[in-house]
């Protein structure tokens, strides 16, 4: 990245994510998927599939907890 | 930090206007300005570089090649080009450092592979360095705010930002999509509609309950009512009771019981998602299990062999950490004493390897011994749940499968003889449970079909059925509520991602924005009212837009520049903000060529323009071209001679190309012409205005104060009237040059010189044939000896304001100016 602004992405992209984290209320499973898949220097081709497909999983776990351990947010 | 490339050279042969050869060589001046007059191929320069850059090898002004339009690439090479055998091809020479690079590009034909050093270049251009005046507007007026966003993106390498910002909005729209998708609860319905035999269509739990009611339970037992479809339900209890009751009450149970025993010995099912058969039972796990436990015991066998020593288990065990890396070896043996320089090994190096493959060797055995102790137990557990199996469906059989009955004793008898004796084949054991099977289905779908649609058992399992879509449905729903609850949270968080990047994109934007007003305000003066790049408000759902504005006035505030400013300050927006572009972001490669920037200027604009050039881009590499003489001429004395190249174009010949003649023209390139048996008119003349312009300057001359639309350009007859009159008020007479009588002054005042060699004249030199031209030449060499200072034989003057005469500009001399004496020619 040759970008003449001083803050490199990935750091602009990192602390993005944790002040998301950090905000009151916000929803941290979600959070984290985006933080995880999109919020990122270079994102793969299918961050929006990968994401999608993360937070329908996350529906359906909180939906029917017989995991409860796995439901966050 | 690598060192910035810059053009080293740029060649043209066969293509555009340019015929013949020619090299532009930026060894020594790394800039150049091209003045020429309209159609004489000073463009086909910056073509050249377009072309040589371009990833299509192609022009954008030559549009696509259709049928028949002769349009596209076929216009890069000159028309003769291939008639005279002459290849089209442009090359660039590319300096970084000291190191230069070549490459060639083909301008004919459909390969026209861009040279390695353009990719390289090209690689650091974030703006496109080329600037055409005519197409500047085009950023200002035509393009929307989306086509402008997306050039500043990249300019600015937005790319990542604008990517989560595409790949958010993308994602919003997909769950947003997935939280209002139906599919789940209509298939419900489907599958509801088809329970009911279409009485209840869309899922109503009244309707489903009523259902069940009058059309289940009703035609069964009136009384037995669900107030509920659920499994507590007192009349679901009820209904579970009566089913199992008349399951015993017709041999459905017994049937089943054994069904259920026949299927846990071996039972084929079809997978409804792979549609692959899947055979199931305690034959098939034994028959596994037992292959498993004879490759286990192979494999233990074989490693066995290979750690014959795991006698010495213990003793490679307690030798490693004597003998470990970075640990000091004993000398001698620990258990028989031997020196270890005298033992076999030899050395503590070769030991410490020795246990290494023994240790190595025992893990290996360790494992297969472990994988074998677990397919042991597997078998075992298998073979009992075999034998288990085998009593319950034996104990179960009646005489009526006396003959089944039989032979599952032999292959009891047979398989408890295990592991002592071979496991039997189940072939023929495997078949015959097959059969038995496929009896006892068909023996309880006939008693299911004599009962008719009302009975107990059909009844709990219709209700099952709607128990279960019950249980999908409430799913669905469930899943449904917690997606749009995370597509709202996803909204939320998206747009606090939104804005933190707005104000990234913003912040880099005035990176941009701040230069660009810089030269702006340059150019149209300092009260021009500042542009903003701006993007759409937060809540404007596409934010991928770039909004050029200006606060116009109190009352026009943020407003387009195209609807309120001028022609040239529109035109000064659009150059300002490339420039400032090429100026920020291509530091790699500083390199700008600006094709007929200034048409939309005024004179003063012009000449504010070149200033620029000078003061804000003296680090850059420039290429110029321009058909205003007055621009040319303002960049000439605003620009470091040492740092640019002038030329112009003196003519086009379609057979040859531009013909150019460089800015200074020495006497050895007229001569040359003749020694050619060329005509130097063209020269003669350019050479002569060279130095009556020079020397006008240097004797600061008065010149007199013209209408607007001519403010500075000045004629060669003017100039020498006013060079004369100087010298008449300084009381000054060049003295007269032999044979003409100081023609020479006076035929420039008289503007005789401006059409020599063009027309045939009735004046001094005829028909401007070459002996005239010499003739002429050497007037001109003799009036010109004249200027040079008397004490140190300098040419170059000055004449400070307060001074009548000119004084030498030589620091050390600054002798008053005197005519010298003519020097013979």
């Amino acid at each position: 990245m040759t970008t003449a602004d001083e803050e490199a992405l990935s750091d602009f992209f990192g602390n993005l994510g944790m002040m998301l984290r950090g905000k009151e209320g916000v929803d941290i499973g979600l959070a984290d998927i985006l933080a995880e898949h999109l919020l990122v220097a270079a994102p793969t081709v299918d961050a929006v599939a990968i994401s999608k497909a993360a937070i329908l999983k996350l529906a359906s776990e909180r939906a029917n907890p017989s995991n409860p351990e796995m439901v966050s947010g | 930090m690598a060192d910035p490339y810059f053009l080293h050279s740029l060649s043209l042969s066969g293509f555009r206007a340019f015929l013949e050869p020619k090299t532009f060589d930026f060894s020594k001046k790394r800039c150049l300005a091209i003045f020429a007059p309209n159609g004489s191929g000073k463009s086909s320069v910056i073509d050249a570089l377009e072309f040589i850059l371009s990833t299509d090898g192609t022009l954008e002004k030559l549009g696509q090649r259709a049928i028949n339009n002769q349009a596209g690439p076929l216009a890069l090479a000159h028309n003769l080009a291939e008639e005279a055998e002459i290849a089209s091809t442009v090359t660039i020479g590319v300096v970084s450092g000291k190191d230069v690079t070549d490459g060639s590009r083909p301008a004919m034909g459909s390969k026209r592979p861009i040279p390695v050093v353009a990719t390289t270049v090209n690689a650091h251009f974030t703006v496109p360095p080329i600037i055409r005046g005519h197409a500047l507007r085009t950023f200002v007026e035509i393009h929307t705010p989306e086509q402008r966003y997306t050039d500043v993106a990249k300019w600015l390498q937005l790319g990542p930002l604008v990517e989560v910002q595409k790949n958010i909005r993308s994602l919003r729209t997909q769950v947003k999509a997935a939280a209002d998708d139906e599919t789940a609860l209509q298939r419900v319905d489907s599958q509801l509609a088809k329970e009911t035999a279409q009485a209840v269509k869309t899922w109503d739990s009244e309707a489903v309950l009523d259902y069940a009611n009058v059309s289940v339970l009703a035609p069964l037992d009136p009384a037995l009512t669900l107030l509920a479809v659920a499994t507590d339900d007192p009349a679901y209890l009820e209904l579970e009771s009566r089913s199992k009751a008349e399951e015993n009450r017709i041999g459905l149970a017994g049937l089943r019981q054994i069904r259920k025993t026949a299927a846990a010995l071996r039972a084929e099912a079809t997978d409804t998602e792979s549609g692959e058969t899947v055979v199931t039972g305690v034959i098939p796990t034994f028959a596994t299990a037992v292959a498993a436990l004879s490759a286990a015991e192979s494999k233990e066998a074989e490693e066995r062999g290979k750690a014959a020593s795991t006698m010495f288990q213990a003793l490679w065990k307690a030798a490693e950490p004597l003998f470990a890396e970075g640990v000091a070896a004993p000398d001698i043996c620990p258990v028989c004493e031997t020196p270890i320089v005298d033992t076999a090994a030899g050395s503590a190096h070769t030991i410490r390897g020795h246990i290494a493959k023994h240790l190595e060797e025992l893990a290996d055995y360790a494992a297969a011994k472990k994988a074998l102790d677990v397919a042991k137990s597997a078998a075992i557990k298998a073979h009992t749940q075999l034998a288990a199996a085998l009593a319950g469906l034996i104990g179960l059989l009646g005489d009526g499968e006396a003959a089944l009955k039989v032979d599952l004793i032999a292959y009891q008898t047979a398989i408890d003889g295990w592991p002592g004796t071979a496991v039997p084949a189940p072939a023929d054991i495997v078949v015959a449970i097959a059969k038995l099977l496929a009896t006892l289905d068909q023996a309880i779908a006939d008693i299911g079909s004599k009962q008719g649609d009302h009975t107990y058992i059909k009844a709990k399992a219709k209700i099952d059925g709607l128990l279960e879509l019950q249980t999908e449905r409430d799913l669905a729903l469930r899943t449904r509520d917690e997606l749009a609850k995370l597509s709202n949270a996803l909204a939320a968080q998206s747009t606090f991602v939104s804005t933190e990047i707005r104000k990234k994109v913003q912040a880099l934007l005035d990176k941009l924005q701040t230069p660009m007003n810089d030269i702006y305000k340059l150019i149209q003066g300092a009260g021009a009212a500042p542009i903003r790049l701006e993007l759409p408000a937060e809540d404007d759902i596409n934010q991928q837009r770039l909004n050029l504005l200006i606060d116009f006035a109190e009352n026009r505030a943020g407003v387009q520049p195209g609807g309120y400013l001028s022609d040239s300050q529109v035109h000064s927006v659009a150059l300002a903000l490339r420039m400032a572009a090429i100026k920020q972001f291509n530091t790699g490669a500083p390199i700008l060529a600006l094709d007929d920037i200034v048409t939309s200027y005024d004179a003063d604009h012009r000449r504010t323009i070149a200033g620029l050039i000078a003061t804000m881009f003296g680090d850059c590499q420039i290429l110029i071209t321009t058909h205003d003489e007055r621009f040319f001429n303002y960049l000439k004395d605003q620009l470091e001679a040492n740092a640019w190249h002038f030329t112009r174009i003196i003519g086009f010949d379609p057979a040859y190309g531009p013909r150019f003649a460089n800015h200074k023209v020495s006497d050895e390139m007229i001569e040359a012409r003749w020694e050619e048996g060329q005509s130097a008119a063209n020269e003669m003349r350019q050479a002569e205005e060279e130095w009556l312009l020079g020397i006008c300057r240097d004797f600061g001359v008065s010149v007199r104060i013209r209408a607007l639309e001519r403010a500075y350009s000045y004629e060669r007859s003017e100039l020498a009237s006013a060079l004369a009159g100087l010298l008449k008020d300084a009381k000054l007479a060049p003295a007269p040059v032999p044979g003409v009588n100081n023609r020479f002054l006076d035929s420039l005042v008289k503007g005789e010189i401006e059409n020599f060699g063009s027309h045939f004249q009735d004046g001094p030199y005829g028909d401007g044939s070459i002996g005239d031209e010499k003739t002429r030449w050497e007037e001109f060499k003799t009036f010109r000896s004249q200027f040079a200072c008397k004490k140190c034989g300098r040419t170059r003057f000055q004449r400070p304001f307060t001074l009548k005469k000119p004084v030498c500009a030589h620091d050390g001399c600054e002798a008053q100016f005197e005519f010298a004496a003519i020097q013979a020619q």
